[in-house]
């Protein structure tokens, strides 16, 4: 075994070994406090790790792991995410010691470790071992507790998430039989656009990211959601140009849909952390728009890749430390510092100049395309950017105030500030370490004044008059009179109204096969008297054949 | 009587004398009863594994002698005899520490490890049969050896069971003697032939003859093997004690239907006549319906034993699948999940004996919480109920795995989509048990155990310590199948015999 097979099986069963170690009570104390350290080793190779692939036949079917360009960045990001959402959740007091923080924590760690597993995996069945054992394990994040909303979005999410495997999988047999036809990146886009939200099948993100607790959320947002499009970018290449092609044009007015049907319905919400949802489902919108772009030939692929790699850097380091903020207590002199850090971030998601946002967009709107869809999303940018100021000033009002803790709920309890703080300059830094290597040029170009107005104008534009419109509802009291439930469709299909119950939504039970038992049970009734029958029938039949043929 | 001969003999008789010797001791000589019991079965898995040493070193076992004229009896040991009769041997091994367990100090117990024993010895009978007719003297040995394990509580309703699976599995083994015969009058005595068949030299104007006698077949291994409509009997046994439910659904009386199917298909009439044929079609047609009406069933059961017997039904009609698509790598899923699905279903059974025994839970619903008080047991429980949802990297994903790049090789798209809704309803009847177990609050207070472990275990060690080694099998066959020890590794090989590249 060579040593780079080595420090990547380390990296990624690290984080199973500390679940190993919560499992004995004697080691439990000091297993807690390595959780923040397990990503510690993927953080290490990303900054240092030669590029190399090492092949493993004998598992599964054989698997190969290593470090392209894209999983370089998403390793840098996902590592850093894990570990703030575990230093947040160890300082809210989170401790291993009732049976329900431990299956939390259990939970927690297998998704790390299929979360930095497949940020390792380069090749399909292996991508899919860690995809399929993170998603399964996130549920276990996202049900933290035995209340029917956190049942409700426990479900929605495991269905969906479950959905989207299958159809990754049939995908992915398609290939191994041979078959990278349109069918291999149909069933590749909505597979994995699952995780982060393709409208109309990103009804279970608002409602997963609500309930779970703020690491949770962060987690699930900042570092899980980069997984589908990691596997867009890794496997729907092999489709061929001339799929793709063909694929583009669709993706990119999905994505723009997404964007703003994302950023209307968070308006529309009442929780900071819903809102923050759905803010994801508009973001990832305009990442898939991007996508559908680079999906659009061979030449704009190579171009658009950095500029994804960069989004999913931005994003999910900016959204990660946004949920960690909603959770954390606002006391002493590092908490006062939690608010002004909130209006920094969202004016990062918001593309404000020099933010990672402005970068993503500025790089973007240098690419060369000629008419088309492509061309499309380039004018439909700025106005992007007004629909996220929007959204984003409704975020700064509803999390004025820090959300109300579970103290029940492990994990639910606030976290200390640091984490977060830190994050969230790492989520400020980061783009403009990533631009300063890869497109040193667009540094200079944002300090001319035409540049900087394109970026400022949406800002202003939808940021003053909700200012205004914040200032007199401060001074009114007003509040929003009605509000749309988040899940919006998937609770719509549910067939249940949902009453609310003094501002709070009831969640419906799903209906599940209820209807179907009575008639099945029949069937089977049926059945049983019907084969034993028709056994005893044959019998008669062949005697005779047989008798008949013989003599 | 040629030294080659000696083994497959051996695997045979000596779980036959085992039991044969049980049957005479007295109830209360646990002792002695367990020591052969155990004795047995640890003898049977070294002289298994002694075979398997042997066959990879070239050599070729067989034991053949005529008992009538133009009846030959036949054991011998090839690649695919050496699939089952490994899997059989090793479960046996560990299912007998487990009934050891669960029958303490129950009655009746030398005659249900006599019969217990029989059974295997038929199983090991019907994976060595070098023929049809061999193969159908141990297929009817093991419905009768197998009838007083169903019934042995006694109860009325086990009586009823019992009744039942006779109905079934007799009639079943009447069509089955009539296809035999069919066959034999048409081509005379023949063997089973590894490469490509026994019935080359049958021209194509028996053609329509020999699409009957294979629908015969169909219906008289499918009874065993629990095809929709046949498969009534099977969630009804479930009433037998939880040893028997796990040793007939993962190796014994299930599994030897689909083995004789496996036979048929490959060492009878061979893949490529069932292609020509073009029966091979109608037959992944039922095991589709199967499946999906298997799961469906499943899903509205609140007996944990019941929905997992449906599941059964489910899960065995992969293999069927697998060996009624063309080629060679839905033939390497169908055959791996002969042995998956036994590790991973008899795990199962199990786990619902230790929960029975252990808190007297029978019902789904009574479950909420008890993976706070019986962990290992659980544990096991979930790692094998993923394995059925198909979830990397157990055992079950490898065979779905095969099972429908097969498919899409064959150009059967629809097969992969019946996997995967399968897949889904896995999830839909299993999850929620997972759920159930490890993130709901016990009920306060919850049922008293009502056996306990002298070291402070959850449950007898007996109990616990099978479950645990099959549910850590369902891992390591699927994580390490590339390796040359795994079962996908052997029928990989078997594969290669059937499709010569």
């Amino acid at each position: 075994m060579s040593g780079e097979a080595i420090a990547l099986s380390a990296a990624i069963l690290l984080p199973l070994l500390v679940a190993l170690g919560l499992l004995r009570p004697a080691w439990r104390r000091a297993a807690l406090r390595l959780i923040p350290m397990a990503p510690l080793p993927t953080l290490v190779l990303a900054v240092l790790a030669p590029e190399a692939v090492v092949e493993a036949e004998r598992v599964m079917m054989g698997v190969r792991l290593g470090l392209d360009e894209a999983g370089r960045v998403f390793a840098l990001f996902t590592a850093l995410i894990w570990m703030a959402a575990s230093a947040h959740m160890l300082s809210s007091g989170l401790r291993a010691d009732t049976p329900r923080e431990r299956i939390f924590l259990l939970s927690f760690l297998a998704a790390m470790a299929g979360n930095l597993g497949l940020v390792f995996a380069l090749d399909q069945l292996g991508f899919f071992l860690f995809f399929s054992l993170m998603s399964l394990s996130a549920y276990g994040v996202i049900v933290n507790n035995e209340g029917s909303a956190t049942r409700f979005a426990g479900r929605l999410y495991l269905g969906l998430a479950l959905f989207g495997e299958m159809l990754v999988l049939a995908g992915l047999m398609l290939a191994a039989g041979g078959i990278f036809g349109a069918a291999y990146a149909w069933l590749l886009y909505w597979g994995f656009g699952i995780k982060h939200g393709v409208v109309p099948l990103h009804v279970w993100l608002p409602v997963a990211h609500g309930t779970a607790p703020a690491p949770a959320s962060a987690l699930l947002s900042g570092a899980m959601l980069k997984a589908g499009v990691l596997g867009w970018l890794r496997f729907l290449p092999e489709a061929g140009p001339l799929v793709l092609g063909e694929l583009s044009g669709f993706v990119i007015l999905a994505g723009l849909a997404a964007a703003f049907y994302g950023a209307a319905m968070g308006l529309l919400q009442r929780k900071a952390k819903m809102l923050l949802g759905y803010s994801s489902v508009s973001q990832m919108g305009i990442l898939t728009a991007a996508v559908g772009v680079a999906l659009s030939g061979p030449e704009r692929w190579a171009a658009a890749l950095p500029i994804i790699l960069l989004f999913c850097l931005h994003h999910g380091l900016v959204k990660a430390a946004l949920f960690l903020g909603v959770g954390v207590r606002r006391e002493g002199s590092l908490g006062r510092l939690v608010y002004p850090m909130l209006v920094l971030l969202s004016l990062a998601v918001v593309a404000a100049p020099f933010t990672g946002g402005a970068w993503v967009k500025l790089w973007l709107e240098g690419l060369e395309v000629s008419g088309g869809r492509s061309a499309l999303l380039l004018q439909v940018l700025p106005v992007t950017s007004v629909a996220s100021t929007l959204l984003m000033a409704r975020f700064l009002w509803l999390a004025r105030e820090p959300a109300p803790a579970h103290g029940e709920d492990p994990a639910g309890a606030h976290g200390r500030a640091l984490p977060h703080l830190l994050l969230g300059l790492a989520a400020l830094a980061g783009p403009w370490w990533f631009v300063a290597v890869h497109q040193p040029e667009l540094l200079h170009e944002m300090v001319t004044g035409k540049v900087l107005w394109k970026m400022l104008w949406p800002v202003l534009l939808a940021g003053v008059p909700a200012a205004g419109l914040a200032l007199w509802a401060w001074r009114r009291g007003w509040r929003m009179p009605w509000a749309v439930p988040p899940g919006d469709l998937a609770v719509v299909l549910a067939g249940i109204s949902v009453p609310r119950v003094r501002g709070a939504w009831a969640w419906p039970a799903m209906p599940a096969w209820q209807g179907w038992g009575g008639r099945l049970q029949a069937m089977e009734v049926h059945l049983r008297g019907l084969g034993t029958a028709g056994l005893l029938y044959l019998l008669v039949v062949l005697a005779i054949g047989v008798l008949v043929y013989a003599f | 009587m040629t030294p080659g001969a000696v083994p497959p003999l051996a695997i045979v008789l000596i779980s036959l004398i085992a039991g044969l010797v049980i049957f005479f001791l007295a109830e209360h000589q646990v002792r002695l009863r367990s020591s052969l019991n155990l004795g047995a079965a640890v003898l049977k898995v070294m002289l298994v594994f002694a075979v398997l040493w042997g066959v990879y070193q070239g050599e070729r076992y067989r034991l053949g002698f005529e008992l009538a004229p133009g009846f030959e009896f036949v054991l011998r040991v090839d690649a695919l005899a050496l699939l089952f009769v490994t899997l059989s041997a090793v479960l046996w091994l560990l299912t007998t520490i487990y009934a050891i367990a669960y029958l303490e100090g129950s009655p009746h117990r030398s005659r249900f490890f006599g019969f217990f024993s029989i059974c295997v010895s038929a199983t090991s009978g019907i994976a060595l049969a070098g023929n049809l007719l061999t193969l159908f003297v141990f297929y009817e040995l093991l419905t009768l050896a197998a009838y007083p394990l169903v019934v042995h509580r006694g109860t009325p309703e086990a009586l009823r069971a019992g009744v039942s699976y006779l109905r079934y599995t007799l009639a079943g083994g009447v069509v089955l003697l009539a296809a035999i015969v069919w066959l034999y009058s048409l081509t005379g005595p023949i063997a089973f032939v590894e490469e490509g068949g026994a019935l080359d030299h049958l021209g194509p104007e028996h053609d329509g003859t020999l699409i009957v006698i294979f629908a015969l077949f169909v219906i008289g291994f499918g009874v065993k093997a629990a095809l929709v409509p046949l498969h009534g009997w099977l969630p009804q046994a479930m009433v037998a004690p939880a040893p028997v439910s796990a040793l007939l659904h993962a190796v014994a009386v299930v599994k030897a239907g689909a083995f004789g199917l496996v036979r048929v298909i490959y060492d009878v009439y061979g893949s490529a006549r069932v292609h020509d044929l073009g029966v091979g079609f109608p037959l992944a047609l039922l095991a589709a319906v199967t499946i999906i009406y298997g799961s469906l069933q499943a899903l509205r059961q609140d007996d944990l034993k019941r929905r997992l017997a449906y599941s059964t039904v489910s899960q065995l009609s992969y293999i069927i699948l697998g060996i009624s698509l063309f080629g060679p790598i839905a033939t390497m899923g169908g055959l791996v999940h002969l042995v998956h699905q036994g590790i991973m279903k008899i795990t199962l059974f199990f786990c619902a004996g230790n929960l029975a025994e252990t808190y007297g839970i029978h019902k789904v619903s009574e479950m909420r919480g008890i993976g706070r008080r019986m962990p290992w047991t659980m544990a096991a429980f979930t790692l094998a109920a993923f394995g059925m949802i198909a979830l990397p990297p157990l055992a079950g994903f490898v065979s779905k795995w095969y099972l429908g790049v097969g498919a899409v090789l064959a150009g059967q798209f629809w097969v992969v989509v019946v996997l995967l809704v399968s897949s889904l309803l896995n999830a839909a009847y299993f999850l929620p048990i997972v759920y159930r177990a490890w993130f709901l609050r016990p009920e306060s207070p919850g049922p008293a155990p009502e056996r306990h472990s002298r070291r402070g275990w959850e449950t007898d060690a007996g109990l616990l310590l099978p479950p645990l080694v099959t549910a850590a099998l369902t891992l390591l066959v699927g994580l390490f199948a590339g390796t040359e020890f795994s079962p996908l590794h052997w029928v990989e090989f078997i594969a290669q015999q059937e499709y010569p590249p």
